[in-house]
């Protein structure tokens, strides 16, 4: 518990300036010159997620029990040192932060249809993945529309091959957060119907 | 619509109490259901249900709604939820008024389909290093590519009106509890409406 995260560190003053420049720029960001920590963003996701209790890293806010799941996919990118975005809270396209001094966070931090289009809008970090999740690897994440709305409501976060709980398969495993899941199939409760939208770290 | 099976002012006002019931209550009500008797319609609305969820399965991976008339049917008796209603009204609102289940299944694919082509302009943008419009940003989205596998599904209840025009089920499978209401139309029973909860 009380985990320390290297993006808390954020102010909302740098936000603020930053976020003026990034909002009014509309353009695809620079090349990656970042090197995304697959295995620390396993671990982090391994160590606050379970299949029996509700765990949350009390380094971070809580978006409930029941709509967690963005908000634990985006502290899982973090921890792999995938690096926060300063701008305005409410830009999906730009801005994506958590600041740990005053336990605020963009709104793409904890909304998942927010997030999807923050990672279209930065193709140099992700790549949208047409073919089924389980060709993802390990800290790569993925959305579904589980509400029928047509839009991301759910979100999960891959932590590779290995051996699903429940069916005991050998199989691409993830962990999520409302409903609380660890090393599940990707698949598992997955309606059939239902959109995904698939996201690779190329950061 | 119900067939009034005799001549006596009881059955009469029953019937016209129960149409009543289910036009105010927009399909939710289901107190004057029963369970299911007729072992061979059990089977018909069982199958009707599970080859909607196929047909729908398939249409993720298709994106082609060409089967969903064999599926699904609109009835005025059953409105949409909250949030099908508001896809419709933004996907195809020229559908809107008295949409039924069929015509939001429809305006659901339709807007899937513009979000694959969305997919293929912000690609495009990206392969010539341009921004992407911020309109195919929101809605993006590509078919399924898994291969749609038949669920198994445990069957809570299955209930339906006196005549076997109406029937309610409730099964848990395919990640969801399906609470789904299905009319029989010229011999052959449709998905009319559809209040799922995900237990993904």
């Amino acid at each position: 518990m009380g985990r320390v995260l290297r993006p808390s560190a954020f102010s909302v003053v740098l936000s603020l300036v930053l976020g003026l420049a990034i909002a009014g720029s509309n353009v695809l960001p620079a090349a990656a010159t970042g090197s995304y920590n697959r295995s620390a963003a396993h671990s982090y996701a391994d160590t606050w997620s379970s299949n029996v209790s509700v765990l949350r890293n009390p380094a971070y806010n809580s978006a409930g029990n029941d709509n967690d799941c963005q908000n634990f996919v985006s502290q899982v990118l973090a921890a792999g040192g995938y690096q926060a975005h300063a701008g305005f809270s409410w830009d999906c396209n730009g801005a994506w932060w958590f600041d740990g001094g005053n336990y605020t966070q963009s709104d793409s931090w904890m909304n998942n249809g927010c997030f999807n289009t923050f990672a279209s809008y930065h193709g140099g970090d992700f790549q949208y993945i047409t073919s089924q999740p389980s060709t993802l690897s390990e800290g790569d994440f993925f959305f579904m529309d589980l509400d029928g709305a047509g839009a991301p409501t759910h979100s999960r976060s891959i932590v590779g091959m290995g051996w699903a709980v429940d069916s005991g398969n050998w199989a691409m495993l993830i962990d999520q957060h409302s409903n609380e899941r660890w090393h599940q199939e990707w698949n598992y409760l997955l309606p059939g119907g239902t959109p995904l939208w698939s996201w690779h770290v190329i950061w | 619509m119900k067939r009034v099976a005799g001549g006596g002012i009881v059955a009469l006002i029953s019937i016209i109490l129960i149409a009543g019931r289910m036009a105010d209550a927009g399909g939710s009500r289901v107190q004057d259901l029963g369970p299911i008797s007729n072992a061979t319609e059990a089977v018909a609305i069982r199958d009707a249900f599970e080859g909607s969820v196929r047909v729908h399965g398939e249409a993720a991976r298709t994106l082609s709604t060409d089967q969903f008339v064999t599926v699904f049917i609109n009835d005025g008796r059953f409105p949409l939820t909250a949030k099908q209603a508001g896809l419709v009204s933004k996907s195809k609102p020229e559908a809107s008024a008295n949409a039924g289940y069929l015509t939001y299944m429809t305006a659901y694919f339709e807007q899937w389909q513009r979000g694959a082509q969305a997919l293929t302009r912000i690609e495009a943008a990206r392969a010539r290093g341009a921004a992407p419009a911020l309109a195919d940003t929101a809605i993006f989205a590509s078919a399924r590519t898994d291969p749609w596998v038949k669920p198994t599904f445990e069957y809570k209840s299955i209930n339906a009106s006196p005549d076997a025009s109406l029937a309610t089920l409730e099964a848990v499978g395919d990640g969801q509890i399906y609470r789904v209401t299905m009319v029989k139309s010229n011999g052959r029973w449709y998905v009319a409406a559809e209040n799922n909860t995900p237990l993904t």
